[in-house]
């Protein structure tokens, strides 16, 4: 479950990553949301990324 | 105006390469800045990528197997799937020229290609017409030599690594016959000594007639002043990349349709 939740995360945040960098690619002076929706994808991604946790070696 | 000196040369007799620096104004624009129009485009491939691997990942489970049992080998043993074109290999040439020599081969020809390329055709603009041998020769080493023993290590070698079409169950009883026979012997020599000879001769006439004929070959298409520029040397390591890329597949084909196991057969070295 945790994995799940962990991943799910990871994927909204890079979609968020993604979305944030085609925006900046196609609109004129969209850097501002551009940036914000980076930083929101990136740390939803890593908020994700310590959900999911590794299991013990 | 940026300025490039020469290395090596003092400033006062460095050869200054002048060249404008022209302000980016878009997407559009004939000549764009690196950043952020060809990175950020870059960087939403790489996001797809992951998106995809994160939905992999939560769809999929890993295919890993048991704890490694050393009284248990798994049958076929596999490398990783990067590595199976180099097990691929292991089956046409001797284990010091699959997993050395040819390697090497590799990783010195894939470094000296800006020294031997002198089209100055093709910097940034990889368009087939003007690039026919450098486009061709990578379709050849890559794709032929690399990509397609991948392929066929991963989906068509079963146990025993014998050769299984996709159709085929992977039956482990399977028993191939090893017909496989050197040159020299196939041709009716016996003695090990003269079968030796006859076998380094194949080999260095091979290379000979090779280098000859590229050479022939590149003056009927260029010119003779194309030579003279390209130099012999360049000309030299080329033609002996090449040939040797050629060699690898004859020498495979062989195995495949007339069951040759080498070219040359000594106590120390097998080609």
């Amino acid at each position: 479950m945790r994995f799940f939740l962990g991943k799910s995360l990871q994927l909204i945040g890079i979609c968020n990553v993604g979305f944030g960098l085609l925006y900046g690619l196609t609109n004129e002076g969209g850097l501002r949301f551009e940036l914000r929706m980076l930083i929101v994808g990136s740390a939803v991604f890593l908020i994700g990324r310590m959900i999911e946790g590794r299991g013990a070696a | 105006m940026a300025t490039v000196s020469a290395p090596g040369s003092t400033p006062s007799s460095a050869k200054r390469i002048e060249v404008s620096i022209k302000k980016a104004v878009g997407p559009g624009d004939d000549k764009v800045h690196t950043w952020p129009h060809l990175v950020r485009a870059e960087f939403i491939c790489a996001v797809l990528v992951t998106v995809g691997l994160i939905v992999w990942a939560l769809l999929v489970d890993a295919p890993l197997e048991e704890p490694a049992n050393p009284s248990r080998t798994p049958n076929p043993s596999k490398a990783p799937w990067y590595f199976l074109g180099l097990q691929e290999m292991l089956v046409f040439f001797d284990p010091w020229h699959a997993g050395v020599v040819l390697p090497s081969l590799i990783i010195v020809g894939l470094m000296v290609i800006p020294y031997l390329d002198i089209n100055p055709k093709g910097n940034g603009y990889y368009c087939f017409r003007d690039r026919k041998w450098e486009i061709l020769t990578f379709f050849l080493g890559f794709h032929i030599l690399w990509i397609s023993l991948i392929v066929i290590g991963t989906l068509l070698r079963g146990p025993g690594w014998n050769w299984f079409w996709p159709w085929q169950a992977w039956d482990p009883h399977k028993v191939e016959a090893l017909t496989s026979v050197n040159l020299p012997y196939l041709v009716g020599i016996r003695d090990y000594f003269w079968a030796a000879v006859f076998g380094l001769g194949i080999v260095v006439a091979f290379f000979a007639v090779g280098i000859a004929a590229m050479y022939a070959w590149v003056v009927w298409l260029k010119g003779p002043e194309f030579m003279e520029r390209w130099g012999l040397v360049r000309f030299g390591i080329t033609a002996f990349l090449f040939l040797n890329m050629i060699a690898v597949v004859a020498k495979m084909l062989m195995r495949h349709m007339f069951n040759i196991k080498y070219i040359m057969e000594t106590p120390w070295i097998n080609i």
